[in-house]
């Protein structure tokens, strides 16, 4: 369970740019939660997820994952039980790897990295055997480099390398935006699949609203540094996205910008 | 035209230690680090002090490599602790070494002409009567010693590591990896073998000069470039076979260059800075067309 204590971040403090981007934000995010989070430009979305993943530091608050504080834990200590998807589909992988290489670095996510050789025989057997069950046509491709892939194999490559050892809480920062709408379905899908599967806490931002309708268990809109709706699973589904639109602004209290949410 | 080849191969496989050094910060980190033209001659500078001063070669070897290690983690932490640009924290400890290399030598030329070096010992070793051929065999030793040591090193876990904080320093943070101890790290293992370039390129040239590294990135650089024109950058065998291949050509350039009438000696780094501005320019454009392809 990853619990949220008023979390604040402030950017540029003391300068003529200065700009509060959360303001004292708390949230509980129970076990197997499915978090789609919505919001204007410039809302926070992703302040907030790179101060959960630790890319960013905390200006106060407290961020408390199963009653351990990690506030202080750098980003690559936060990694041993926080994985990401960031939005660029360049951004997850190591394009001079091979994709066995690839999998055999996420393997060890927040273990020690030794002079052992790199990749078993047997791991290598296994990756294939996972890329063949997922069906994305990668399980021949094992000993091609990253970087021959295209942007929507490789974001969904990324999927497979954040999810290859469990974390306790996933993080999309909008994944599937750089990609076309047929390869974002196949990559949403593929989410889906594996967040049921393993049952991960998931955290997704989206510019797609009727992506945060259709997918995950739990609704957060965010305006302004805070959440200013919090929608659960059975009210969600009833919703469409006039619907969401209507609970903005009444909740903001100000329209939302048709350019800063895409309507699908 | 004989002796030319075989001085070339002889010094263009001593050299080409030094390129494989770059090739490590350069290519494989993805950074500029100027400290070669420091840790270059710190190899040279301590092997030859220890050496006049009785200690045994293989020592001194072994010294010299790791003061080139030492160099590089100063360098490494100081872009990483102190938050310092790379280019200008290699800059200071390049600036640091020249001092530091005064230092250790106590003057500015140590000759090595009289003293038992790795050189030596196998000239007497196999009774060789040149110093070019004994150059040769201690080439081809260290190169392949190197060569087992990188493919080895970069086939591990921790290689993973470093070859992703290359090419993706995001990524790797993302995965766990601290992507501080990568680069102190790789940059460790790039002055370590420079080091030990200067050390051998110092009993070829009989001498440990402190001027000895000034355009030792230039050298280095030109390898690697004029092996990726020859063998594109498929594997780490074949880029370091490629810097090996690339030193020689480069080494007999140079010779060729050095026997026309109206090219001295002095401006051998000229026509070296020349020369791997166009092989950059050539193997960016070659760069270009493939990134093109991928897109595609």
């Amino acid at each position: 369970m990853l619990k949220i204590e008023n979390i604040k971040k402030t950017f540029n403090k003391g300068e003529v740019t200065e700009k509060e981007v959360i303001k004292d934000l708390s949230m509980t995010i129970k076990d197997g939660d499915f978090i789609t989070v919505i919001g204007g430009n410039g809302a926070g979305k992703s302040t907030l997820l790179n101060l959960i993943a630790g890319s960013l530091s905390l200006d106060s608050g407290k961020i408390i994952l199963d009653d351990k504080d990690i506030s202080a834990l750098k980003e690559y200590e936060r990694a041993a039980f926080i994985s990401r998807v960031f939005q660029d589909p360049l951004s997850g992988t190591c394009p001079d790897l091979t994709l066995a290489e690839n999998l055999s670095l996420a393997k060890r996510r927040g273990k020690r990295h030794t002079l052992k050789k790199g990749i078993t025989r047997q791991e290598k057997a296994e990756y294939r055997e996972l890329l063949a069950s997922l069906g994305l046509d990668l399980e021949g491709r094992l000993d091609d480099k990253v970087g021959v892939l295209s942007g929507g194999k490789r974001q969904a490559f990324t999927v497979v390398m954040a999810t290859l050892v469990t974390p306790k809480l996933l993080l999309l920062d909008e994944a599937t935006a750089a990609l076309d709408p047929k390869t974002s379905k196949v990559v949403l899908e593929l989410i889906e699949k594996i967040v049921k599967h393993d049952h991960i806490t998931t955290f997704m931002i989206t510019h797609d609203m009727q992506d945060a309708l259709d997918h995950g268990d739990r609704l957060i809109m965010m305006d302004e540094g805070d959440i200013i709706l919090d929608i659960a699973k059975e009210e969600k589904a009833k919703m469409s996205i006039n619907d969401l639109l209507i609970h903005f602004e009444k909740a903001s209290g100000h329209r939302l910008k048709s350019d800063s949410l895409l309507l699908s | 035209m004989e002796a030319i080849l075989v001085s070339a191969i002889a010094q263009g496989l001593l050299w080409s230690i030094l390129g494989m050094g770059i090739h490590v910060s350069y290519r494989i980190l993805d950074i500029s680090d100027l400290t070669a033209e420091g840790s270059f001659t710190l190899g040279a500078a301590s092997f030859a002090s220890l050496v006049v001063s009785g200690v045994p070669a293989a020592l001194a070897l072994v010294v010299a490599i790791a003061f080139g290690a030492l160099s590089g983690l100063v360098t490494g932490l100081l872009h990483t602790k102190l938050s310092i640009p790379i280019l200008l924290s290699s800059i200071l400890s390049m600036t640091g070494l020249y001092s530091i290399n005064l230092r250790i030598m106590g003057k500015a030329n140590i000759p090595l002409s009289g003293e038992t070096t790795l050189l030596t010992y196998i000239a007497d070793a196999l009774s060789l009567a040149r110093d070019r051929d004994a150059a040769i065999i201690l080439g081809i030793v260290a190169i392949v010693i190197i060569i087992l040591f990188m493919v080895w090193l970069f086939n591990t876990e921790f290689g993973y590591t470093i070859v992703a904080t290359g090419s993706n320093d995001k990524m790797i943070r993302a995965n766990g990896v601290n992507s501080d101890v990568t680069k102190i790290a790789g940059l460790m293992i790039a002055n370590a073998l420079i080091a030990l370039a200067g050390a051998l390129v110092a009993q070829y040239n009989g001498y440990a000069d402190v001027g000895m590294g000034i355009g030792a990135i230039v050298i280095g650089l030109a390898s690697v470039i004029i092996g990726e024109v020859i063998f594109k950058r498929k594997t780490l065998l074949l880029s370091l076979l490629g810097i090996v291949c690339g030193s020689i050509i480069y080494r007999l350039l140079v010779a060729l260059v050095i026997n026309t009438d109206f090219i001295s000696a002095n401006d051998i780094r000229l026509f070296t800075a020349i020369a791997v501005a166009i092989a950059i320019f050539i193997a960016n454009k070659d760069i270009f067309k493939r990134k093109v392809h991928k897109d595609a």
